[in-house]
């Protein structure tokens, strides 16, 4: 088996490139999109640790972690069509009511 | 005994190849993600990232989380964002920040990448042990057992989840 590090490695650089989406995009869509590519370089961490150490728990950990996300995908772009609704734009440079 | 390193060795670097190729594929969609201009294509190239990650976990011996992860994120949570994209208007122009912002994030973002690695690549890890049994039966059983409180927990957060959505995107009847 390849050493653990190189899923490590790998894993966080998915989760940088993530972050960095996260910081730039204007788009909320685009922003949901990155946070989805965060939790998924989370769930591979999981899985190779529990892989390496022979314990299945970090599994099952995955699935919860996969049934949250997929609720927060769907609360997510309800939350970002009433947005649009509202104000008709989903940039999140122009949504400064909350600022204060 | 040689044959068998042999062997092994050959296992190993055959596993390597495979390990780059779909590190490659992920790191590279990934990067289209928020680089591709038109919003529907980096929604097409999350749907890659999410099925090089299944193969990934496919390499992990982690079968059902695979056959979930397809399921799940390239199939419901890609169909969510492309209808989100279909129901929102177009934008125009180039989708990032300021530059200079953007500079600054970016830095910031290679920095948190660097202390990670670094971290990582000083760390002693363990070496390798298989998991006993087959995975996707001790999911089962663990989930249905020890977990039960969890798995109830989940259902009750999806119901709300699928409420509140239904409550947020409801049009106003009059």
């Amino acid at each position: 088996m390849i050493p653990l590090e190189y899923y490590l490695a790998l894993s966080s650089a998915a989760f940088g490139i993530g972050a960095y989406g996260v910081l730039v995009c204007r788009n909320a869509i685009r922003v949901l999109m990155c946070l989805e590519l965060m939790m998924n370089a989370a769930n591979i961490n999981l899985v190779a640790f529990s892989r390496y150490l022979g314990d299945a728990a970090g599994q099952i950990f995955v699935t919860f972690s996969i049934a949250i996300a997929a609720a927060e995908a769907a609360v997510g772009l309800a939350i970002i069509l009433l947005i649009y609704r509202l104000y008709g734009t989903v940039e999140i440079g122009e949504l400064k009511n909350l600022r204060w | 005994m040689e044959s068998k390193d042999s062997e092994e060795a050959e296992k190993v670097s055959l596993e390597l190849i495979a390990f780059l190729a779909i590190a490659l594929i992920i790191i590279a969609a990934s990067i289209l993600v928020i680089k591709a201009r038109e919003i529907v294509h980096s929604a097409l190239f999350l749907a890659l990232t999410f099925v090089g990650v299944a193969a990934l976990f496919i390499m992990l011996e982690a079968e059902f989380l695979a056959a979930i992860q397809v399921l799940i994120y390239a199939g419901a949570v890609v169909v969510l964002m492309l209808f989100a994209i279909m129901l929102t208007r177009r934008e125009k122009g180039l989708d990032y920040l300021g530059t200079k912002i953007t500079l600054f994030k970016g830095a910031a973002s290679l920095v948190f990448l660097a202390v990670i690695l670094g971290i990582i690549l000083a760390g002693r890890w363990y070496p390798a042990r298989g998991i006993g049994e087959g995975s996707t039966q001790f999911i089962g059983k663990q989930l249905f057992s020890y977990y039960i409180l969890h798995f109830e927990l989940i259902a009750i957060l999806l119901l709300a989840a699928i409420i509140g959505a239904i409550y947020l995107a409801r049009r106003e009847v009059k």
